[in-house]
């Protein structure tokens, strides 16, 4: 399987914040999410890998080449509509026929249908969720290779995330494709990302598989004085509040046979972000 | 590159239909007084021209850079889609004066039909070099910033060329002055001059396209 991403020691300064190094990979047929707090440097890192930003330093490989020659096999939303608001969906299919070498028309108003976005009305009377869905069209009426998302589902309603999830799966059921997404909305990565990045202030925390990251953390709640004869190597967070006192703990199923009178539960992602960022170092 | 000079013409079609009412409203009104022809010329020929430069606004407007950073289409490619946007509305800008200089001269009035074709070509050609100064201070600075950058500079120009004549005149009356041009006027080769003016548009236009593009190269969208 050939990596669709492949981005080795990416840098990008700015005065105020530093984005990196980063590297990870990507692999055909999989989806990779994107996680981070809000200023963590997703977005920044999903401009400098299309060259909407100009990287500091690092190399970057789409689809086995440089962006630039990749451009036409990815689809891009980025986090809103970005066609000017008095133009309609027709025009923007208009404009981007003449960009795309291989825009499909009849795909385009086969997406806009499905999505429920009418062709003829002008974005600027679209609610948010609509202008995603019209974006969402924009990205996939090409045939991309390489989708990448930064807060796509945002604005959506559940009905609509989980159809555009689904179509999300069927989009890498092909080997060759694969999807970049970064989301706030941790539980649709749950459903559909194979790998998890998490950017913390402008470097990568955790990065892995998900199923792997998800099975190997988990929560321990337990009272201060069984916490405190707990020797700190194991625990990567703590959390101490007046009433409970919580610890995040890598190695589950370790951690439980060496522990067999503590509790610990599996976490989700929303749960592991917290611990990282509001969590003390044990 | 077509499709964003499409996505330009696009975003002006509610701007333009509102500037044709006018000038069809204006152009009726000048049926009356085939003089006042020469005016609706100039003021059409210098508005369509820098129309171009809305679209820098509207681009802002809804952050287009960003989304059009990710298409397949190179930094210089969409430099040049704006400059083609400038010279497809000149084009069409020309079609027009040209069809109304047609019209009088269809009825008789040969010195109109001159006038607005003349007045016409230099306005187009002033508007082209309005955009050839502006286009790249509004890349460096954005439409705002780089409009009233714009504005200073001309006010500078406009000062330091009105007190140079003011020191090449200054022992000369007003009727001096007035013999010096009709005479330097008289003695002038239009053809050569209108073939100068033309080259020096194409080179004004090529030098701000490419400082232009080196602006727009840098720039993180």
């Amino acid at each position: 399987m050939e990596n669709c991403v492949e981005i080795s020691g990416l840098v990008k300064r700015y005065k105020a914040f530093a984005l990196g190094p980063v590297s990870f990979q990507l692999p055909g047929g999989a989806i990779l999410g994107l996680i981070g707090e809000n200023g963590a440097g997703k977005t920044t890192l999903l401009k400098s890998m299309l060259g909407i930003c100009n990287p500091s330093e690092g190399k970057i490989k789409l689809l086995g080449t440089k962006p630039a020659a990749a451009k036409q096999d990815i689809g891009v939303v980025l986090d809103d509509c970005f066609f000017y608001t008095d133009l309609k969906p027709k025009d923007a299919g208009a404009v981007l026929c003449h960009v795309y070498r291989d825009w499909d028309n009849a795909l385009y108003e086969a997406y806009l249908k499905k999505f429920d976005v009418p062709a003829n009305r002008v974005i600027k009377e679209f609610s948010r969720g609509m202008r995603m869905k019209l974006s969402l069209a924009c990205a996939l009426a090409h045939k991309p290779k390489l989708l990448v998302l930064d807060e796509a589902t945002a604005g959506l309603d559940p009905v609509v995330r989980d159809e555009i999830l689904d179509d999300l799966l069927d989009f890498v059921s092909d080997e060759d494709h694969a999807i970049l997404i970064s989301s706030h909305i941790t539980s649709d990565l749950e459903k559909v990302a194979d790998y998890i990045v998490y950017l913390h202030r402008g470097t990568i925390l955790l990065q892995g598989e998900k199923d792997r990251l998800l099975e190997s953390y988990g929560r321990l709640a337990c009272t201060r004085d069984a916490l405190s004869k707990i020797d700190p190597s194991e625990l990567v967070r703590v959390k101490k509040s007046q009433y409970t006192t919580e610890a995040l703990v890598q190695n589950r199923s370790q951690f439980t046979r060496r522990h067999p009178g503590l509790v610990v539960e599996p976490v989700s992602l929303d749960q592991i972000m917290v611990f990282m960022e509001r969590g003390e170092r044990p | 590159m077509s499709g964003l000079v499409l996505k330009d013409l696009f975003c002006l079609k509610k701007v333009l239909r509102n500037y044709l009412i006018i000038i069809a409203v204006y152009f009726f009104i000048s049926l009356a007084h085939p003089a006042m022809l020469t005016g609706l010329v100039t003021v059409m020929s210098v508005l369509l021209c820098m129309l171009s430069l809305n679209c820098f606004a509207f681009d802002q407007a809804c952050k287009w850079d960003s989304y059009g950073g990710a298409l397949p289409v190179t930094r210089n490619q969409t430099v040049l889609a704006r400059y083609c946007t400038t010279l497809v509305l000149t084009a069409f800008t020309a079609v027009c004066y040209c069809l109304l200089a047609l019209g009088m001269y269809l009825v008789g009035n040969h010195e109109t039909a001159l006038g607005i074709v003349l007045s016409g070509a230099l306005c187009s050609i002033a508007g082209l070099l309005i955009n050839a100064v502006s286009v790249p201070l509004v890349y460096q600075f954005g439409p705002e910033r780089g409009r009233l950058v714009f504005v200073g500079l001309v006010a500078i120009i406009a000062a330091a060329t009105a007190a140079g004549i003011m020191v090449i005149t200054r022992n000369s009356t007003d009727a001096d002055v007035f013999v010096m041009l009709v005479d330097a006027l008289e003695h002038m080769n239009l053809a050569l001059a209108a073939v100068a003016l033309v080259l020096g548009c194409i080179a004004a236009l090529l030098i701000s396209y490419g400082i232009s593009c080196a602006i727009f190269r840098k720039k993180d969208l």
